[in-house]
């Protein structure tokens, strides 16, 4: 970030992104792919990060997505009004192996469209994939990097995956044309998607950006008013804006950092 | 991991009872540190009596709601509940924030602060004489303000240089500590009447004439030490309500941390187990909606939602240290929406009002304060000052074109009159004196909040039943008292926590220097 200080005017875009669903359906996970491209099996429950960014390349724009998971607030009802606010997008996720945890999704979808910004992008994900594919049809993939990531850490692609065993499309307990079809009735971007082996989650993200309104991100954040994120825009107007970096004897930019 | 699951570890080196700010701020200084904590409350959102509301579940409030101990009373609502109420960000402790000093510490060295917005405070006005005069905020107003004499300016530029200063030891103020400060003022400063009383009510915030000079003076310097810091006022305003919305930030730490919060869960039933020594007494605790009891070796709560098997042993830190003010027993409050710009159109700012008489376009007040001093209005308190706190939509508290204005008066003993009897004419005299239109409040409500009902006895000898301590209702010190509050409360914790055979108490101190490992290392991408 030594180039947000010196160049204040970053061309980057901040979109503040959320995550949720249900406990256990792998959110922390495929924020860690798609930050890290990194898996971890067994993760622990959500512990650690405040928020975490990631850039993401769109044609000649960049954006950089501020991504809150739910620190496990998801669990008792105690999601903070804080949590939704301002968020230009949303992934949903769910668990193909279970049948619940779309119906909790659909939840969440309601919630967000009660809450949340009106303009809001949500993405239903239906994670684990890789535990209902045969070998097979598994293969490579994650494959499927397009120019827009060029420089996006996430899109080189992952260890090959391990192999599944057993029959695994007797897991699946969620259809994928039964997902998809609940989405495109609500007006959600749908993916399936695996952690484990990446696949599918760049494309989130990509598909996510192509549909923020970045016209409109960047006009507000211009007046100073409606900024998009917490952190929107801070380096460069902040101050026309009135708003106080409190932690500005600090080195910037250290909106990244896990707490 | 289904809801009804229940807690995820039936084990907790504290289980905590609330979630206003203060206990807030505790819960995530104890999570940071490593402890395990279980953060409950009663209510089904986070803030308790700091809660930030929008106007909908304001009006709940009022009229039903009982779920916020205390409960208001007194309370009365006229208008209409605005369509897009949940764009107004209505706060029960309405306060402005320091910029520098303990809450603003915590904000830092928490990390919450990256949750907010934070803006400068705008004008302060002092209403004298059936007008709203600014009260300098630099030492560059001062010399400028016409309306002093260059004597008079003298001895408030020496006045101003003492309450900066290390005052303690200042031969000026010996012996006079207990004095009253406005007598002080006129007799060791040779102010005269009026600087006096906006000295005493603008910068030192008093709520009453007979307030003892040590605390004032330590306030003022706060003050004075603030100011210039991000700019020229010394205070900061939170956007989305301030404090409230910053307590769910303290409470995202505490899950951040890998701890267990739950709203809107209330206590069945709750247990002493002592086995044999204090040092080991643990505490249990059944909440509704979970099939198994929690266990802690410590308790912290708020007066409000300690269980009653557990009042006995509750005890509150004793403070060192304090925001130097003593809290009223009771509140008077009203908020009032209004759709047209407010401006601090007759403030005589520089005097030269004579020369160019310009108090027609002023831009409007975005945030600001305005101080009404005892006596000040006809119709009003002889007794105590009323703070009058101006939000717009540039705090993110209100919609586009709407302004939230919030009174509060403290009453020392139970009023005779209504809330709203009490300060319907402080309101009308602000919305008269901030715009030339007519302007009538689209909606107006007014409540007296009382303190909490519960008091712990001084002197009780120290448990780990923890009780914080009051609430600060001032709208200057307000967070201010919750961080000072919140670190004792921490400290006698990590005391009952910590094991026994670690005597470093360095990886205990509040807020721990974040560590290299916690430093962003995104940054090359």
């Amino acid at each position: 970030m030594a180039d947000a200080a010196s160049g204040s005017v970053d061309r980057s875009v901040q979109v503040k992104l959320v995550l949720l669903g249900e406990a256990a359906v792998g959110k922390s996970s495929v924020v860690l792919r798609f930050v890290s491209n990194e898996f971890q099996p067994n993760k622990e429950p959500t512990i650690g990060a405040a928020f975490l960014t990631q850039k993401c390349r769109l044609e000649d724009r960049v954006l950089r997505y501020e991504i809150w998971d739910t620190a496990g607030q998801e669990r008792f009802h105690s999601l903070a009004p804080m949590y939704y606010r301002n968020a230009q997008a949303a992934v949903v996720v769910y668990d193909v192996t279970k049948g619940s945890s779309l119906e909790k999704a659909k939840s969440w979808v309601k919630e967000l469209q009660r809450q949340a910004n009106p303009n809001i992008v949500i993405a239903l994900a239906g994670n684990k994939v890789d535990l209902v594919q045969s070998s097979s049809s598994s293969g490579n993939t994650s494959t499927s990097e397009s120019e827009d990531e060029a420089d996006d850490a996430t899109a080189t692609p992952g260890e090959t995956p391990g192999s599944p065993n057993g029959e695994p499309e007797s897991l699946r307990q969620v259809s994928r044309e039964e997902a998809h079809a609940y989405a495109t009735e609500a007006g959600l971007l749908f993916f399936e998607t695996s952690a484990k082996t990446g696949e599918g989650i760049v494309e989130i993200f990509t598909e996510i950006a192509k549909k923020i309104p970045i016209e409109h991100i960047l006009a507000s954040t211009r007046g100073g008013a409606g900024r998009p994120g917490a952190q929107g825009a801070r380096e460069g107007v902040g101050r026309q804006g009135g708003d106080v970096n409190l932690d500005e004897n600090q080195p910037k930019g250290r909106d990244a950092c896990n707490c | 991991m289904a809801d009804d699951d229940g807690f995820p570890d039936p084990n907790y080196d504290a289980i905590i009872f609330g979630t206003g700010l203060t206990e807030s701020i505790v819960a995530a200084a104890l999570a940071k540190a490593g402890f395990r904590v279980a953060h409950v409350d009663s209510n089904p959102h986070y803030g308790s009596q700091d809660t930030v509301f929008s106007v909908e579940e304001f009006v709940n409030w009022l009229d039903k709601d009982s779920s916020i101990l205390p409960r208001p009373t007194s309370a009365s609502w006229h208008g209409d509940v605005p369509t897009n109420h949940r764009q107004y960000s209505i706060s029960l402790s309405p306060s402005v924030i320091h910029s520098v000093g303990p809450f603003i510490s915590s904000l830092v060295g928490s990390g919450v602060y990256r949750y907010g917005e934070y803006k400068l405070l705008g004008p302060v006005g002092i209403y004298e004489g059936t007008e709203i005069k600014m009260v300098p905020q630099s030492k560059e107003d001062v010399f400028k303000a016409p309306n002093l004499s260059l004597v008079e300016k003298r001895r408030l530029m020496r006045f101003l240089l003492f309450a900066a200063g290390d005052f303690e030891n200042d031969q000026q103020l010996q012996g006079k500590e207990n004095q009253l400060f406005l007598t002080f003022l006129q007799e060791t400063f040779s102010l005269n009447e009026e600087i006096a009383r906006t000295i005493a009510y603008s910068l030192a915030y008093c709520y009453s004439s007979d307030e003892p000079a040590l605390p004032c003076l330590n306030r003022i310097r706060r003050c004075l030490r603030s100011a210039g810091h991000y700019g020229s006022s010394p205070f900061l305003v939170g956007s989305y309500g301030g404090l409230g919305d910053i307590a769910q930030g303290f409470c995202r730490i505490v899950a951040v941390c890998g701890n267990t919060c739950a709203l809107n869960v209330t206590v069945t039933s709750a247990a002493i187990v002592t086995d044999g020594d204090s040092p080991s007494t643990r505490y249990t605790v059944h909440l509704d909606k979970f099939p198994k009891p929690i266990h802690s070796r410590c308790i912290i709560s708020s007066a409000d939602l300690l269980p009653d098997q557990f009042r006995d042993l509750a005890f509150t830190p004793a403070s060192n240290t304090s925001v130097d003010v003593s809290n009223p027993s009771a509140v008077a409050r009203a908020v009032a929406i209004v759709d047209q710009p407010l401006q601090f159109a007759n403030i005589a700012q520089s005097g030269d009002d004579q020369a160019e008489p310009d108090s027609t376009e002023r831009p409007p007040v975005d945030s600001g304060v305005i101080v009404f001093p005892p006596k000040s209005l006809q119709s009003g308190s002889e007794a105590t000052s009323v703070h009058a706190y101006i939000q717009g939509p540039g705090t993110m508290s209100t919609p586009a074109g709407k302004w939230l204005i919030y009174l509060a008066m403290p009453l020392a003993h139970p009023p005779i009159l209504s809330a709203e009897e009490l300060l319907t004419p402080y309101l009308t005299e602000t919305l008269s004196k901030c715009s030339s239109a007519e302007i009538s409040p689209l909606f107006k409500a007014f409540y007296i909040q009382q303190a909490s009902a519960l008091r712990v006895p001084e002197g009780r000898s120290p448990s780990s039943v923890i009780v914080t301590p009051s609430h600060c209702p001032h709208i200057a010190l307000s967070g201010d008292a919750a961080a000072l509050a919140a670190e004792e409360v921490f400290k006698r914790a990590v005391k009952v926590l910590k094991r026994p055979d670690t005597e470093d108490e360095a990886p205990y101190s509040f807020w721990p220097p974040r560590e290299k490992s916690e430093e962003p290392d995104e940054d090359e991408w």
